[in-house]
C-alpha cells in the first residue's frame, strides 16, 4: 500500500501526456495518487478492454484484405491501411512489454544536482522546456483530432464501392460497400441499419484511439529529447560565469563581488555569509556530507598548502563556491548523457520497428500516387497518407537532429569563452569538455540507424526517387 | 585616419538601390511616409504574384501552356519570400552591421585594408554581372511584345491583368506596371541577394586577416636575451588571443547570418529547381531563333549564374576556415613558450572545424549543392516531358 | 589449484574444429606436428577436387548454352567451399601471428587481476555467456544443416522409388566426376566424398570465425576491466576542496593504465593484422552468395531445391552478421574508454592529471576498428550496405533474368 507519491523529475513535467496515455489505453499503471487493489484492477480492465478492442478491429481489416486479395488496386489500399495501423499495434505491445524501461527512463531525472550560483538558470531553462513540451503536446493532439475529422468527412464524399477482379474478363467490377472510414470484414451486415450506426460510432471510436496510443508515445519521446536539449543549453548558459568564477581563484579580477550573487533579481540575504560554514546548500548528494566531519571542527581543507595566491579576496565559502561549480557542470554533463543513453535503449527498438513499417508503407503510396488523375477523393486520401506518415517520420528526425546539434555545439559554447584569460585549471576543463563533445550524442534506432534529419532526407528522397521511376515506367 | 567603413565597402551599391526602392533598412524611428513607400513598393509584388496565379489558376492542365507563366511565378514567389525575410528579420540585420563595423574587425594595417577592399571587388563583380544579364532580360520581354508587329497588342507578360490590351490609355497603363514591377523586382533580388552574399565574404574577408595576422607571429630567436624574450613572448601570445577572439567573433557573426538568411537561402533553392525544370520545358516548346527562345536561355543562365553565386560563397567560407588550421601549424610555434603552445593546441581543436553556412540550416551551401539542384531539375524534368509526351 | 584462465577456456571449446581441420591452436605446442601437416593437407586435397569437380560443371554449363538461371545453381556451395579454403590458408599462413595474439591476451588477463576489482565478475561473466550461447547456436545450426544436406537427397530417392518405382540417384551438389557419379557402383563413394566436403567447409568457417569471435569478446572484456578502473582512479571519498587524494599515487596508477590501454590497442591491431585480408574476401563473397542465393530462391519452382537454397541464404546472412556484431561490439568497446576516463572525477585532482585525461580521450576517440583489408571497417553499418548492395544486384538480376524465365 504506497502512500501518495509526490511526483518529481521527468514524470511532473510530463504529467499531462501520461495522464493521457492513461486515458488512451496505454498498460501505464505508475505515477497514480490512489494506489489501492480495487483502482488498480480496474485500470487494468479499462487497458485491457480498449486493448481487445483495437487488435479486434484490427483482425477485422486484415480479414477484410485477405478476402478482397484478387484485386490489385484494391489490395494495395488495404495493405496500406493495415501497415497504417500496425504501428498502434506495434507499439501498443512495445510499451506493455518495456514498460519497466519507460519508468526507469522517467525516473533518471528525480534526483539532480544543485548549485546555488547557477539555480536561476537552471529553473529558468527547465521552464523553456515545459512550455516546449506542452506546446507539443497541444499540437499533436490537435493534429490528431483534426486526421480524425478529415477522415471522417471524406468518409462521405466519394462513391462507396470495392473492386473485384472479374476472373473470366479480366476485368474489375465494382460492388457496393458500407460507407464506413474503414473498410472492414464484420461478422454482421454493416450496409445500413442499426449495425451501421454502431459500426460507425466503433469506428470512429477505434481511429480516434489508435492514433492517440501511437503519437502520445511518440511526444514523449521527443518531449523527452526537448528536456536534454534544455539542459544542454543550460550547460552552455553557464559556461561562462563558470569560467569567470574558475578565473577568479587565481588572476586579479574586477567585480568578483557580481560572480558571487546568484541572479539579480535575488533579495539580498541570499548573498553568501562570510562567516556561514553551511555548505549544505551546495552538495546535495550524502557522499559529499561525509566532508563535514573531516578536518578539525569542520574546517574546510585547503589544496595542499594554503592559497597564497588569493587576488580578489574571497572568501572561504566563496572559494569553495568557486572550486565546486566545475563539479557541478561536469556531474549535470554526465547526467544528462545518462539520460540519452537510457532514451535511447528504451525506444530505439521501437524507432526501429517504426521505421520498418514506414518504408514499406511509403514504398507502396509512391506506386498509389502514380494513379492519381485528379482532384478526387483518392488524390486527397493517398496525399493525406502520404504526408501523415512523413510527418511522423519527420517529427522524431527533427527532435534527434537537434540533440545532435546542442551536443556538439557544446563545445563551441566552450571555445567562446574567454578561456585564454583564465587559469590552468579552467583551461583543462574547457580542453577536456571539448574532447569529450566532439563526439555527439545520438539516438539510434537500434544501432542500424541515427535519428537525424538525414534519414529523413534519405526516406524522402528514396520515396520520390521510386515515384519517379515508376511513372517513367508506366 | 578616418574609420574605415566596412559596411560602405560591402553594401554600398545594394544601399543605394535599396535606398531608391525604400526598401532599405528603415531607421528605429521610422517615418510614416518612409513606410507607405515600403509597404506600396511590396503590394506591388505582390499583386504581380497574385495576378500570375490567377492565371495559372486558369490555364491548368494543359502543361505547355503553363509552362510559360509558372517559372516567372517561382521567380516572383522567391522574391517576395525573400523581401518579407528581409524585412522581417530587420534587427538582425542591424546587429550585423553593427558587428561589421565593431573594433574586432576593423583592419589594422594596410594589408588588412588591400584584402578587405579585393574580396568586396570580387563580390561586386560577380553580382554586377547578374544585376546586368537580369536587366538584359527584362529589357527582352518588355521590347518583344513592341517589335512584334503582328498588330496584335499584347501584355509582355502572361497574367491575370484587370485592364485588356484593346483599350488605349489601359494598354499603356498595364504596360507600364508590368514594366516598373518586373524591373523593381530585378533590382530588389540584386540588393537582398547582395547584402546576404556580401555578409558572407565579408566574414571570408576577416578569415583571411587572421591568417595573415598569425602568419605575423614573430620567431623568437635563440641567442635572445631573457628580458627581450619574455617580451616577444608576451607580444606573440597577445597576437594570439587577438587572433582567437577575432576568429570567435567570425564564427558568432556567420551563425547570425545564417539565422538571419537560411530560409532565404532554402526558398532561393527549391525555387531554382522549379525555374530550371520549367525553363527546360519551354525552351523544347519554342522555336530556335526566335526572341521569345532567346529570352528564356538568358533567362535560365541568370538564374543559374545567381545560384552559383549563392553556392560559391558558401563554398568560400567553408575552405577559407579549412585553410586556417593549417596556416595555424605555418607560424613558428615551436619557438614559443609553453603557454602559447597550450593555447595554441586548443584553437587548433576548435579550427579543426570548418565554417559552414547552411540553408534551412540542414543543407550545406558548396559547389556540390549547385550540382545536386542541376540534377535534381533534370531529373523532375525527364519525368514531366515523359508525362506530357504520353498525353499528347 | 590453478584456475583456468577464462580466455584458455574459451579456446578450449573451439578446439574441436581447429583440430579436424588441421590448424593449430597452440594449445599444446607451438611448432606444427606432422599429424597436423597431414590432416591439413588431406583436407585440402579431398576439399578442392569438389571445387574443381564444380567449377568443371560450370564450365560444361557455360559451353553446352546452359541458361543463367541455371548456372547459378552451382554459385551458393561454390563460393562458400572457396571461402573456405581460402579462409583456413590465410590462417594458416598468420600462424605465428595468431599464436603471438594469444600469448599477448594471455598475459593481459593475468596482468588485469592484479588491479583490485570487485566487479570482475559482474563484467566478464556477461560477455562470456553471450560468446559461449552464440557458438553453441552457431554449432547447432551447423549440425542441422548438414544433417538436412546429407539425408534430403536419400529420402528424395526414397520418395521417388516408392511412388514411381524408379530409381533416381541423386547427389547433395552438382559436380562433375572423371566417372559417372550416377552409376550404382561409384555413387555411393562420390556421396561420402561430397559429405565430408561439406563438413571440412563448414568446419573451416566455424573454425577462423570463433577465433575471431573469442579474440574480439576477450579484448572487450578487457576494455570494459580497464574502463572500470579508469573510473575509480579517483576515489569516492575525496572532496571537491582539493585535498586527499595523492596526485602522485593517482599519476602513478594513470601511468599503469596507459600502458595497459597501448597494450590492449596493440592486440587489436595484431588481430586486424591477421584477418584483414579473409574480412575482405568474406564481405565480397557474401554479397554474391546472398544475391545468387536471393535470386535462386525467387526463380526457382521445385519445393525442396527452394528449401536448400533458403537454408544456404539464411547461412551466409547469419554468418556476415555475426562477423560485423564482433566487429562492432570491439569497436565500441574501444570508444568508450573516452566516456569511462570522463566520468572519473578527474576535476577532483591536480591539472596534471587533467592533462593526462585529455591525452587518453583524444587517443580513445579514434576508435580500434577492425578493416577488410582497409576497404570497409567490419561494424553494423557495413552490414546494412553488404545487405543493400545485395539487394539491388538481386534486383538488377530479377529483371532481366526473372522475366525471362
Amino acid at each position: 500500500m504506497m502512500t501518495k507519491v509526490k511526483a518529481q523529475g521527468l514524470v511532473s513535467d510530463l504529467m499531462p501526456n501520461i495522464k493521457l496515455m492513461q486515458a488512451a489505453g496505454h498498460f501505464l499503471f505508475n505515477y497514480h495518487s490512489d494506489n489501492s487493489g480495487m483502482t488498480t484492477l480496474l485500470r487494468k480492465m479499462y487497458s485491457s478492454v480498449h486493448a481487445f478492442l483495437i487488435v479486434i478491429n484490427y483482425l477485422c481489416l486484415a480479414a477484410n484484405m485477405a478476402q478482397y486479395s484478387d484485386e490489385v488496386n484494391e489490395l494495395t489500399a488495404n495493405t496500406i491501411t493495415v501497415l497504417f495501423f500496425a504501428h498502434t499495434v506495434i507499439k501498443l505491445l512495445f510499451f506493455a512489454v518495456s514498460s519497466k524501461s519507460f519508468y526507469r527512463t522517467l525516473a533518471v531525472w528525480n534526483q539532480s544536482n544543485s548549485h546555488p550560483l547557477f539555480t536561476e538558470s537552471d529553473a529558468r531553462y527547465h521552464q523553456l522546456a515545459l512550455t516546449k513540451m506542452r506546446r507539443l503536446l497541444y499540437f499533436i493532439c490537435g493534429v490528431t483530432v483534426f486526421s480524425v475529422m478529415c477522415w471522417i468527412t471524406i468518409t462521405f464524399f466519394g462513391e462507396s464501392v470495392r473492386y473485384i477482379a472479374n476472373k473470366e474478363t479480366n476485368e474489375t467490377l465494382t460492388e457496393p460497400a458500407p460507407r464506413l472510414p474503414l473498410k472492414a470484414w464484420y461478422p454482421f451486415d454493416a450496409m445500413s441499419g442499426t449495425m451501421y450506426v454502431v459500426a460507425f460510432v466503433y469506428q470512429v471510436y477505434w481511429l480516434l484511439f489508435s492514433m492517440a496510443i501511437a503519437n502520445l508515445m511518440d511526444v514523449m519521446f521527443c518531449s523527452w529529447l526537448i528536456f536534454a536539449c534544455e539542459q544542454l543549453q543550460h550547460l552552455k548558459a553557464i559556461m561562462k560565469p563558470l569560467m569567470e568564477l574558475s578565473a577568479s581563484l587565481d588572476t586579479y579580477r574586477p567585480n568578483t563581488a557580481e560572480l558571487f550573487r546568484a541572479s539579480s533579481t535575488e533579495k539580498s540575504e541570499k548573498v553568501p555569509d562570510p562567516v556561514d560554514m553551511d555548505i549544505r546548500g551546495i552538495y546535495s548528494t550524502q557522499q559529499d556530507f561525509g566532508m563535514t566531519l573531516r578536518g578539525a571542527g569542520g574546517r574546510l581543507q585547503n589544496f595542499g598548502q594554503p592559497n597564497p595566491n588569493n587576488p580578489n579576496g574571497l572568501t572561504q565559502k566563496q572559494e569553495m563556491l568557486a572550486r565546486s561549480a566545475i563539479k557541478y557542470w561536469v556531474e549535470r554533463h554526465k547526467h544528462v548523457v545518462r539520460l540519452v543513453a537510457s532514451i535511447g535503449d528504451t525506444y530505439g527498438t521501437a524507432l526501429l520497428f517504426h521505421m520498418l513499417v514506414s518504408t514499406i508503407t511509403l514504398t507502396l503510396l509512391a506506386y498509389q500516387a502514380t494513379k492519381i488523375n485528379g482532384l478526387n477523393v483518392y488524390a486527397f486520401s493517398t496525399i493525406g497518407y502520404l504526408s501523415y506518415t512523413l510527418g511522423q517520420v519527420f517529427h522524431f528526425c527533427i527532435f534527434g537532429n537537434r540533440l545532435i546539434e546542442e551536443s556538439s555545439s557544446v563545445m563551441e559554447a566552450a571555445y567562446s569563452c574567454q578561456w585564454y584569460d583564465g587559469s590552468e585549471e579552467a583551461k583543462t576543463f574547457v580542453q577536456i569538455v571539448c574532447q569529450q563533445c566532439q563526439k555527439a550524442m545520438s539516438i539510434s534506432g537500434a544501432k542500424f540507424f541515427t535519428v537525424s534529419l538525414d534519414l529523413f532526407a534519405s526516406v524522402l528522397g528514396a520515396v520520390v526517387t521510386y515515384f519517379m521511376v515508376l511513372v517513367q515506367l508506366k | 585616419m578616418a574609420t574605415f567603413n566596412s559596411e560602405d565597402l560591402f553594401l554600398n551599391r545594394a544601399k543605394f538601390v535599396m535606398k531608391f526602392l525604400g526598401v532599405w533598412i528603415p531607421p528605429v524611428d521610422e517615418s510614416l511616409p518612409r513606410k507607405f513607400l515600403k509597404l506600396f513598393m511590396l503590394m506591388l509584388q505582390y499583386l504581380f504574384l497574385i495576378f500570375q496565379t490567377i492565371h495559372i489558376v486558369q490555364i491548368w492542365g494543359d502543361l505547355a501552356a503553363v509552362s510559360q507563366p509558372s517559372y516567372l511565378l517561382f521567380t516572383q514567389a522567391c522574391l517576395c519570400m525573400k523581401i518579407t525575410v528581409f524585412h522581417v528579420n530587420v534587427d538582425k540585420l542591424r546587429e550585423l552591421l553593427k558587428q561589421m563595423a565593431s573594433d574586432t574587425f576593423m583592419p589594422q594595417s594596410i594589408v588588412h585594408e588591400k584584402i578587405l577592399k579585393a574580396q568586396a571587388a570580387r563580390i561586386k563583380k560577380y553580382l554586377l554581372a547578374f544585376m546586368i544579364g537580369s536587366q538584359g532580360v527584362c529589357s527582352m520581354w518588355y521590347l518583344h511584345p513592341l517589335f512584334e508587329g503582328t498588330g496584335v497588342r499584347k501584355f509582355p507578360f502572361d497574367m491575370w491583368m484587370p485592364v485588356s490590351p484593346e483599350d488605349s490609355p489601359q494598354y499603356e497603363i498595364g504596360y507600364a506596371f508590368q514594366l516598373l514591377t518586373i524591373c523593381m523586382s530585378a533590382y530588389m533580388y540584386f540588393g537582398v541577394d547582395s547584402v546576404a552574399l556580401s555578409l558572407v565574404i565579408f566574414a571570408c574577408a576577416q578569415i583571411e586577416i587572421i591568417k595573415d595576422k598569425l602568419l605575423s607571429i614573430a620567431p623568437v630567436q635563440y641567442g635572445l636575451k631573457e628580458k627581450e624574450r619574455k617580451i616577444m613572448n608576451e607580444k606573440n601570445h597577445k597576437i594570439l588571443v587577438e587572433c582567437i577572439v577575432q576568429h570567435q567573433a567570425v564564427v558568432t557573426f556567420t551563425q547570425l547570418v545564417e539565422d538571419t538568411y537560411h530560409l532565404y537561402l532554402l526558398f532561393q533553392l527549391t525555387g531554382d529547381v522549379g525555374v530550371t525544370c520549367m525553363c527546360a520545358l519551354r525552351i523544347l516548346v519554342e522555336e530556335v531563333r526566335s526572341v521569345p527562345f532567346a529570352s528564356i536561355f538568358l533567362y535560365v543562365i541568370v538564374m543559374l549564374i545567381q545560384l552559383f553565386i549563392c553556392c560559391w560563397s558558401g563554398h568560400e567560407l567553408t575552405a577559407n576556415s579549412e585553410d586556417l588550421h593549417t596556416v595555424l601549424h605555418k607560424c613558428s610555434w615551436y619557438e614559443q613558450d609553453l603557454k602559447f603552445k597550450r593555447d595554441l593546441r586548443f584553437a587548433m581543436m576548435r579550427m579543426n572545424r570548418p565554417l559552414v553556412l547552411r540553408a534551412g540550416h540542414y543543407i550545406s551551401m558548396s559547389r556540390q549543392t549547385f550540382v545536386a539542384v542541376l540534377r535534381m531539375s533534370y531529373s523532375y524534368f525527364a519525368v514531366l516531358n515523359q508525362a506530357n509526351k504520353k498525353d499528347q | 589449484m590453478i584456475e583456468e584462465a577464462p580466455f584458455d577456456k574459451s579456446l578450449q571449446k573451439i578446439q574441436f574444429a581447429f583440430r579436424s581441420t588441421g590448424l593449430n591452436l597452440g594449445t599444446d605446442s607451438r611448432k606444427r606436428n606432422y599429424k597436423q601437416n597431414c590432416v591439413y593437407l588431406f583436407n585440402f586435397l579431398w576439399l578442392n577436387t569438389d571445387i574443381i569437380g564444380a567449377l568443371s560443371w560450370l564450365l560444361e554449363g557455360i559451353i553446352s548454352g546452359k541458361n543463367f538461371t541455371e548456372l547459378t545453381y552451382v554459385a551458393p556451395c561454390l563460393t562458400l567451399s572457396i571461402l573456405g579454403d581460402i579462409k583456413a590458408f590465410c590462417l594458416l599462413l598468420n600462424e605465428r601471428k595468431m599464436h603471438n595474439l594469444i600469448d599477448n591476451l594471455r598475459n593481459l588477463e593475468a596482468k588485469s587481476k592484479n588491479f583490485e576489482n570487485s566487479e570482475w565478475d559482474s563484467i566478464m561473466q556477461p560477455e562470456i555467456k553471450l560468446f559461449n550461447i552464440i557458438i553453441k547456436v552457431l554449432n547447432v545450426l551447423n549440425c542441422l544443416m548438414i544433417v538436412v544436406f546429407d539425408v534430403s537427397p536419400l529420402i528424395l530417392i526414397a520418395v521417388k522409388y516408392f511412388t514411381t518405382g524408379e530409381l533416381e540417384l541423386l547427389l547433395p551438389f552438382l559436380d562433375v566426376y572423371p566417372f559417372d557419379s550416377f552409376n550404382l557402383r561409384y555413387w555411393p563413394f562420390a556421396y561420402i566424398h561430397q559429405i565430408w566436403s561439406e563438413c571440412i567447409v563448414l568446419l573451416e568457417i566455424c573454425a577462423t570465425d570463433y577465433f575471431f569471435f573469442a579474440c574480439c569478446t576477450h579484448i572487450k572484456i578487457q576494455f570494459k576491466l580497464l574502463q572500470h578502473q579508469f573510473q575509480e582512479i579517483i576515489s569516492a571519498k575525496s572532496v571537491s576542496a582539493m585535498d586527499s587524494e595523492d596526485p602522485i599515487s593517482v599519476r602513478a596508477k594513470f601511468q599503469e593504465l596507459v600502458k595497459w590501454h597501448q597494450e590492449i590497442i596493440s592486440c587489436a591491431n595484431k588481430l586486424e593484422k591477421i584477418y584483414s585480408f579473409s574480412t575482405l574476401l568474406n564481405f565480397c563473397t557474401s554479397s554474391l552468395v546472398i544475391c545468387l542465393t536471393g535470386f535462386n530462391v525467387t526463380t526457382i519452382d521445385d519445393k525442396a531445391f527452394v528449401i536448400t537454397f533458403i537454408i544456404f541464404l539464411s547461412m551466409s546472412l547469419l554468418q556476415v552478421f555475426f562477423l560485423c556484431f564482433f566487429g562492432d561490439i570491439l569497436m565500441r568497446s574501444s570508444m568508450d574508454v573516452t566516456d569511462a576516463v570522463y566520468n572519473s572525477r578527474w576535476y577532483l585532482s591536480d591539472v596534471a592529471t587533467g592533462r593526462n585525461v585529455l591525452v587518453v580521450q583524444t587517443r580513445a576517440q579514434n576508435p580500434c576498428k577492425l578493416t577488410a583489408a582497409g576497404f570497409a571497417d567490419v561494424n553494423l553499418n557495413a552490414y546494412m550496405t553488404i545487405l543493400s548492395t545485395a539487394w539491388s544486384y538481386f534486383a538488377l538480376l530479377q529483371t532481366i533474368y526473372g522475366s525471362r524465365s
